[in-house]
């Protein structure tokens, strides 16, 4: 509960931060306007004053800040749409792209990670060490287009780019053609850091006396490792899932999703960014920094479940 | 010039799979493909035609809705909802009579009470439209004396207005948004989904950066259009974009980048086209930030120093076509083909900076009177032609002694901090022109001088001052034509810009395609007689 209570001032802080960072950074929503020879300068002026962009950002700021405490994100200045609705629109895409993508990470990074920190400077862990340093350095739009090549425009096996067939009827197997390369590209480039925590953390983990001791008293080596080990080496390893996992769900991947026009958060982010787009940016920063203090507390949380030493008062 | 330009957008489709694609969704009736899907790299911002401003919601716009009057590809005007037009003695008053074969998606006749009450909106301070700084300075009234008539009242003759501001302006249905309080409209659900449309196609649906899809309109007042459906696909990046031209996913994309020319002519089942745009791209001088360039020898020298040839031919691959004013060649009334440009000549440059008195100074840069030559260029970041361009501009100065700091910032900023309040040294950058009209005034004329203004170099010519009003207030075309003539030989002699080169368009589509016509104005222009084989 304290926890819980905790993090309100860090909200408000970021909300802080947040807000004079956005309105800091150089240019104006209505810049754009401005290289149209049939539109004159008063006109922005005057729009500015319309969306209350002339008033001083203190003032501004309440607004925004007592908008946001009725969960009001506001509306986008690029075309009057509601914030809410071009984020209920773009999370759940970002949700199927990154959530499976996450799932296969999981899925393969603890074994990988596991026999690498068992048969440490085997043939297994090197192998596994140079896919993931393989991965890390690989751009992550580079092996995409790079994918593209091969299975788009080579082999013609799969869509380049988009979320469905428009216009087909609904089918499971035309969305997984078009989830294969991006989900394929993200955990290729992502699931090196997973693996890679999971590794140094069980390495740790196995030279402990009680690791020992649990061999030497006979204990079978699967039940040393995936009982003993495992469970100790995920202490640390939570606090990285509860950082990364949420507010990647959230936050989307912008270039990927740019890539391989996937219409999800990032892009969102991203276009928002470049065009001043205030109150989407702030809606999608605020919900991203939400997520990173929830992860955070999960995490926190889950040290509970692993470890019984650990007591929340 | 907008954000959102197509700037390099690709489609067309391999023909194999464009087949499935629109079997998707075929009518038994026909074997031909009933579906045509575009690709872009931007999405709208949104579909009500009063508040949009994006070139993609231009492109959408051009398919659901029907204007008074089009513009043809070679600038002529052509009547659509208006079957014609007259002008009141006086220049002032504008009649357009209306068809009576048009008609809203719902059944309601379009009248030229809907025309009135789009201009209401658009004049309404409190709507915010961003067409309030084009209008309310030069129209007075809009009146609808019968249901089929409609007038417009401007407040002193205005020759640009005809084909310029006006061309394409669509109605939006007053019977539909008229219980809409005017500050509300806006951000009503009627850009997002603008069911109730006049034009050769109707809303479908729209899903953000992700696609658009429009279906023919049953009820359209004009010859029905042939292609079926239309999907509008946002793909953000251009090698995807190719990509998707490969698999057949798209079938038409409004530009090809010159350097993805080569390799989808050799896709099977794609043609290109190629066009000079309404657009031009120029090095601009700012008189009140950099005073050397009040030299007009510094200017001319600058000119001759800049190799634009080799800039066509090395940054655009030869997709440009050398530019020497601000009037489009196609605009051929108002064009002087005899405006001779400042072609490459370094010696004559060198020269010239010699004779004026500027010589090397002990930083190796030419000075007169303790003033370097050495200024700041501008351009925005994210695109790569102007960056190459202003980099091309650095060396070939360099070798004059002039000292060019290339300074490349984001659009946003870039406009807002520096272009919008006329400080800045020297840019390079590109205008769009969506009309045919070819007055600039707004660019060039001393009354648009910053911070209202566009005139952001602050240019301040005295003959194209009094030429502006000529062709701004006589109708008469051959008056005009003759003030065109002399602005163009005035900023030849002096200069308010390098001009660069009028910017050439690639589009690339299915073999499949019938009846397309590229336009400098309209990127769909006249797309309901498309078809599909």
């Amino acid at each position: 509960m304290r926890r819980v209570l905790q993090s309100i001032p860090t909200l408000l802080i970021i909300m802080i931060a947040t807000f004079a960072l956005v309105h800091l950074a150089p240019g104006g929503p209505f810049a754009y306007l401005v290289l149209n020879p049939h539109i004159n300068r008063s006109e922005v002026l005057r729009l500015e004053a319309a969306y209350g962009l002339n008033l001083p950002l203190p003032i501004q700021f309440i607004h925004w800040f007592w908008a946001m405490v009725h969960l009001n994100f506001g509306i986008s200045f690029q075309g009057g749409q509601q914030v809410a609705t071009l984020i209920g629109a773009a999370l759940p895409n970002t949700l199927l792209l990154v959530g499976i993508s996450l799932c296969i990470i999981l899925l393969i990074s603890f074994p990988i990670g596991i026999l690498a920190a068992v048969k440490q400077y085997s043939v297994a862990d090197y192998t596994a060490t140079i896919l993931s340093f393989g991965g890390i350095s690989i751009p992550d739009f580079w092996l995409g287009l790079m994918l593209m090549i091969v299975f788009s425009i080579s082999l013609n096996w799969l869509p380049a780019g988009g979320m469905l067939t428009i216009g087909a009827p609904f089918s499971i197997w035309d969305r997984i053609r078009y989830l294969i390369l991006p989900v394929t590209t993200y955990v290729l480039v992502n699931q090196a850091y997973f693996s890679r925590y999971i590794r140094s953390s069980m390495l740790e983990v196995v030279r402990q006396d009680y690791i020992r001791t649990a061999r030497s008293k006979g204990v079978r080596e699967r039940v040393v490792i995936y009982k003993h080990a495992l469970r100790n080496a995920m202490i640390p390893v939570a606090t990285i899932f509860g950082l990364t996992i949420l507010p990647s769900l959230v936050g989307g991947a912008v270039i990927l999703e740019t890539v391989f026009a996937w219409p999800g958060m990032g892009r969102l982010y991203y276009q928002s960014a470049v065009s001043r787009d205030y109150p989407t940016i702030l809606a999608i920063t605020l919900i991203a920094a939400f997520a990173v203090i929830l992860g955070n507390l999960l995490a926190d949380l889950s040290y509970g479940l692993l470890d019984p030493r650990v007591q929340y008062d | 010039m907008q954000m959102l330009r197509r700037g390099a957008v690709i489609a067309a489709g391999a023909v194999l799979l464009a087949a499935p694609m629109g079997g998707a969704v075929a009518f038994a009736s026909s074997s031909a493909p009933s579906t045509l899907t575009i690709g872009n790299i931007g999405d709208a911002d949104t579909l009500d035609p009063i508040f949009s401003t994006s070139v993609p919601a231009l492109d959408i716009e051009q398919m659901i809705f029907t204007p008074l009057y089009t513009v043809s590809p070679h600038g002529r005007l052509v009547p659509e909802d208006a079957t014609h037009w007259t002008v009141s003695s006086n220049n002032l008053t504008y009649t357009f009579y209306l068809s009576k074969a048009y008609h809203w998606s719902d059944g309601q006749p379009v009248t030229a009470a809907d025309y009135v009450f789009s201009m209401d909106v658009i004049l309404n301070p409190k709507a915010n439209a961003p067409g309030y700084g084009t209008y309310q300075p030069i129209i007075k009234s809009v009146t609808a004396p019968s249901p089929y008539v409609l007038q417009v009242t401007l407040k002193s003759p205005t020759a640009p207005f005809l084909a310029g501001d006006f061309v394409n302006f669509y109605p939006i249905p007053k019977h539909i948004l008229d219980k809409v309080p005017v500050s509300k409209l806006a951000t009503n659900s009627y850009g997002n989904d603008p069911t109730v449309t006049d034009g050769p196609y109707k809303f479908v649906a729209w899903k953000h950066n992700d696609y658009i899809e429009v279906t023919a309109n049953p009820n359209y007042g004009g010859p029905p259009a042939h292609i079926q459906n239309i999907v509008y696909k946002i793909v953000p990046d251009q090698n995807t974009l190719v990509a998707e031209l490969r698999t057949g996913q798209i079938q038409f994309d409004e530009g090809v980048p010159p350097q993805d020319v080569a390799e989808v002519k050799k896709f099977a089942g794609i043609d290109l086209k190629r066009f000079t745009n309404a657009e031009y791209v120029y090095m601009g001088f700012n008189f009140k930030y950099f005073k050397p360039f009040d030299s007009l020898a510094v200017r001319q020298a600058i000119a001759y120093g800049i190799n634009r040839k080799a800039i066509v031919k090395d940054v655009v691959l030869g997709y440009g076509q050398l530019a020497n004013g601000t009037v489009l060649p196609s605009v051929k009334w108002a064009y002087d083909p005899n405006i001779k440009g400042y072609n490459y000549h370094p010696n004559r440059a060198a020269k010239l900076l010699a004779a004026h008195g500027w010589k090397v100074d002990k930083n190796g840069i030419l000075a007169k009177n303790g003033q370097e030559l050495a200024f700041t260029l501008m351009t925005n970041a994210g695109n790569q032609v102007r960056d190459e361009i202003v980099q091309i501009i650095q060396q070939e100065l360099a070798k004059l002694h002039i000292k060019v700091t290339p300074d490349i910032i984001d659009f946003s900023t870039l406009v807002t901090n520096y272009v919008n309040p006329g400080k800045f040294q020297a840019l390079v950058l590109g205008w769009q022109l969506t009309a045919p009209d070819p007055d600039v005034s707004s660019i060039f004329d001393v009354t648009q001088e910053p911070p209202a203004g566009l005139n952001v170099g602050w240019y301040n010519d005295p003959i194209v001052n009094k030429e502006d009003q000529i062709e701004i207030h006589n109708l008469n075309q051959a008056v005009r034509a003759k003030a065109f003539y002399k602005i163009q030989e005035e900023m030849y002699k002096n200069p308010p810009y390098v001009f660069l080169y009028y910017a050439q368009t690639v589009t690339a589509f299915t073999s499949n395609l019938r009846g397309y016509v590229p336009s400098p104005f309209l990127d769909f222009y006249n797309i309901q007689n498309w078809s599909l084989k």
